[in-house]
């Protein structure tokens, strides 16, 4: 059942408690606005064939509504669901996937009146990986970037996304090199779609 | 704030309160967030001082409310620039041609007006997706099917005035051709309908094309003349079964013979589905792998043709396919074979029935399923961004229309391959010889778009380069990103670009003050043709 809008639940606040002991280092301002904003969930996007994808959706899962799985393709998400859905309601979207992927979905929801408030783009270069993070400049800061490990990079970028659902708009562009990659993928996009404040969606 | 050129602020500020006052304050876009979508994603301009920029966007509800836009613009001589979904990624997107433009996105114009399953015909507005479409038949159980192309994302309306194309039977897959019937608002907001629509409750307007007089759709087809706000299309009845088959032949001279059969069957409507031509020996754009010891695009046809033989495998190949009844595509199949069989060494894969429409585990595995007429986005996830050298940010195309002959497609894979490794152009795709339409081929030439500027230039001169050579020899583009449109109708120059001269003399009786579209494909308006002079 949906949550009635203006109640918030002790997954927000576990939420926003995880973000902080994560390593994400968020303004007293975002921590405050997390914990008290009415939230809406978020649909996450995951894609069966890519470890981080799957990793970054099963520790946004707690808050989001489910994972809706692709491979690669996003005909059957667009067709079944969000060509139809983000008519009524304009649901967040979050995920780690292909470039291919947001690409498509970004152009969709960007037609709907939602718009992209988190991106990270995780790139291969011989055996490092290069992220670089584009974010509202008072959710995700160049310490919680530092913070990012090896192994766990993707629930930690999938935290700093669902902190940066409430923030303003991306401004910051974050740069930090891993020392080894393990993704045979060469290039990986997290993001989070949300809804814009005014204007712009399809009648 | 941006504002149109010559345009002052206060002017242009009177202009969107008036556009607010029409369509309502939430639908006049003016912030870079806003303006963001109006970008074109793969320009070749990205960031660049020239990079082509709208000023605002306004999205009306209705042909009424278009018309009462073009009024004040027409008024303030604001210029507009309509799209429908802005999807035609590496042909501009949603773009404006002129920066400064304010772009007139008709996405809410979303509906369809009218659908007649036993005419399979059926009337839209500009807004109306191929999934729309195919959405709106399935919900009310049609037998109809659409031809979109891929990805299936844009606009049903944009896609024809753009010159699309799609996949299935021959009769759909030219889009503009498939259309019967348009409403189109005027620079003037005056509004006009051709063919039988230009009657008064006209009881065939997407059955008869051409009604009375002479025929002015075609002024409307990549134009700057008017607004579409809706147009009516031609539908395929659902066919009962379809058949795929592929036709081998040993050397690289068999291919003369074999369009010639192909076209025979296309033209015949023996045939009906979209021919596709394919050679392991054609140049592919970026390599690709290849099983060890095969002959490359530059080897000797000997070797080639000895390494394919050795292989058993063809030189070329054509994948043919029917629509039909059962009976129909089976005796289609076996016409084909006994045609191609005059070719000596002749190859039949495939020929299996399928009857439609396709069951889930058939379609499985499809990267595409556009020859059923099922819109896709899954084109994405082979690469709305190259991963092979190194990222890039979209593509442009080149795409000269071939003649649709074996010697024609010699003559210009020889003539591209030359002219892309002397001018170094950075092709990522070099495609087979597309027959999407009839009576030619298409050869889509994808070069990379990145974010850096000087890469870009660079790119931007050889394709202008590699346009003039390809006119030269008689291969003209079919339809280009926004940066090249004035090149490309620059090569359209018979008798002194009398074809040019008209379009514009048409544009200064229909728009005179040219607010619609100003340079789109390569016509501007009297006002800046004289400045760019």
């Amino acid at each position: 059942m949906k949550r009635p809008q203006g109640l918030w639940d002790r997954r927000d606040v576990m939420m926003a408690g995880s973000a902080a002991v994560g390593g994400i280092t968020m303004s007293q301002d975002v921590t405050g606005a997390l914990a008290a904003t009415s939230k809406r969930n978020y649909l996450l996007v995951a894609d069966t064939r890519i470890a981080a994808s799957r990793d970054f959706a099963v520790q946004a899962m707690p808050n989001g509504e489910r994972i809706a799985w692709i491979e690669g393709d996003i005909t059957k998400l667009w067709y079944e669901e969000l060509d139809t859905r983000w008519h009524d309601e304009k649901i967040a979207v979050a995920g780690l996937t292909e470039y291919g992927a947001f690409f498509c979905l970004e152009r969709l929801a960007m037609d709907r009146g939602l718009r992209a408030a988190f991106k990270g783009s995780h790139r291969r270069d011989g055996t490092q990986l290069l992220h670089d993070i584009w974010a509202p400049k008072d959710v995700v800061t160049e310490q919680a970037l530092n913070t990012l490990s090896e192994q766990h990079w993707p629930e930690q970028v999938a935290r700093m996304a669902i902190a940066s659902r409430i923030g303003g708009r991306m401004t910051s562009q974050l740069h930090k090199t891993s020392s080894v990659a393990n993704e045979r993928w060469p290039l990986l996009v997290s993001w989070m779609i949300v809804p814009k404040r005014f204007g712009g969606e399809r009648a | 704030m941006r504002t149109p050129s010559g345009i002052s602020a206060a002017d242009f500020a009177d202009a969107l309160a008036r556009f607010a006052s029409v369509v309502g304050k939430d639908w006049v876009f003016t912030s870079d967030e806003d303006l963001e979508p109006y970008r074109d994603a793969y320009s070749i301009l990205w960031n660049e001082p020239d990079e082509r920029i709208a000023s605002a966007a306004v999205a009306p509800f209705s042909a009424e409310e278009v018309q009462a836009l073009m009024r004040i613009a027409n008024e303030k001589r604001i210029p507009v620039y309509p799209i429908s979904t802005g999807k035609n990624l590496g042909y501009g997107g949603a773009a404006p041609v002129l920066s400064g433009s304010v772009v007139l996105d008709l996405k809410r114009m979303n509906r369809i007006l009218e659908i007649d399953e036993r005419n399979s015909c059926v009337l839209v507005e500009p807004g109306v997706t191929y999934f729309d479409l195919y959405r709106h038949i399935q919900d009310k159980g049609l037998d109809l099917w659409i031809d979109c192309p891929d990805p299936g994302w844009g606009s049903v309306i944009g896609n024809a005035l753009d010159y699309g194309g799609g996949y299935t039977h021959s009769w759909y897959r030219n889009h503009f051709d498939a259309h019967c019937g348009m409403e189109v608002v005027l620079a003037s907001g005056e509004v006009l309908r051709t063919g039988m629509g230009a009657m008064p409750n006209a009881k065939t307007w997407q059955q008869n094309k051409y009604g009375y007089g002479p025929f002015v759709d075609g002024l409307f087809k990549q134009s700057s003349l008017g607004v579409v706000t809706k147009m009516g299309f031609w539908l395929y009845p659902a066919p009962e079964a379809f058949i795929s088959g592929v036709i081998g032949v040993p050397k690289k001279s068999d291919i003369n013979k074999l369009v010639d059969i192909v076209n025979y069957l296309e033209n015949t409507v023996a045939m009906q589905g979209m021919p596709v031509f394919a050679s392991p020996f054609l140049p592919m754009g970026l390599p690709m792998p290849q099983p060890p010891g095969m002959p490359s695009a530059n080897a000797s046809v000997a070797d080639q043709q000895a390494y394919a033989a050795a292989k058993r495998m063809p030189y070329w190949t054509v994948t043919v396919s029917y629509y039909g009844g059962t009976e129909v595509v089976k005796a289609q199949w076996e016409y084909t074979k006994r045609k191609a069989s005059a070719i000596a060494g002749v190859t039949f894969t495939g020929g299996d029935v399928i009857a439609m429409p396709p069951k889930p585990d058939e379609l499985k595995g499809m990267l595409s399923k556009s020859p059923f007429g099922i819109p896709a986005l899954s084109i994405f996830s082979i690469g709305a961004r190259s991963e092979h050298a190194d990222p890039t940010e979209g593509h442009i195309t080149c795409s000269p229309i071939v003649p649709r002959t074996g010697e024609g497609i010699t003559a210009a894979y020889e003539l591209i391959q030359k002219t892309v490794t002397r001018l170094e152009l950075p092709v990522t795709v070099l495609t087979p010889p597309i027959g999407c339409w009839a009576r030619t081929f298409v050869i889509l030439i994808m070069m990379a778009v990145t974010h850096d500027p000087e890469r870009n230039k660079r790119t931007r001169t050889a394709f202008r380069e590699m346009v003039k050579i390809l006119a030269d020899h008689g291969y003209g583009e079919y339809r280009t990103a926004p940066a090249f449109q004035d090149d490309v109708m620059a090569t359209y120059s018979f008798n002194n670009h009398a074809l040019r001269r008209f379009h514009e003399t048409v544009k200064d009786a229909i728009d005179p003050n040219g607010i619609i579209s100003a340079g789109r494909y390569g016509v501007w308006p009297k006002h800046l043709r004289e400045k760019k002079l």
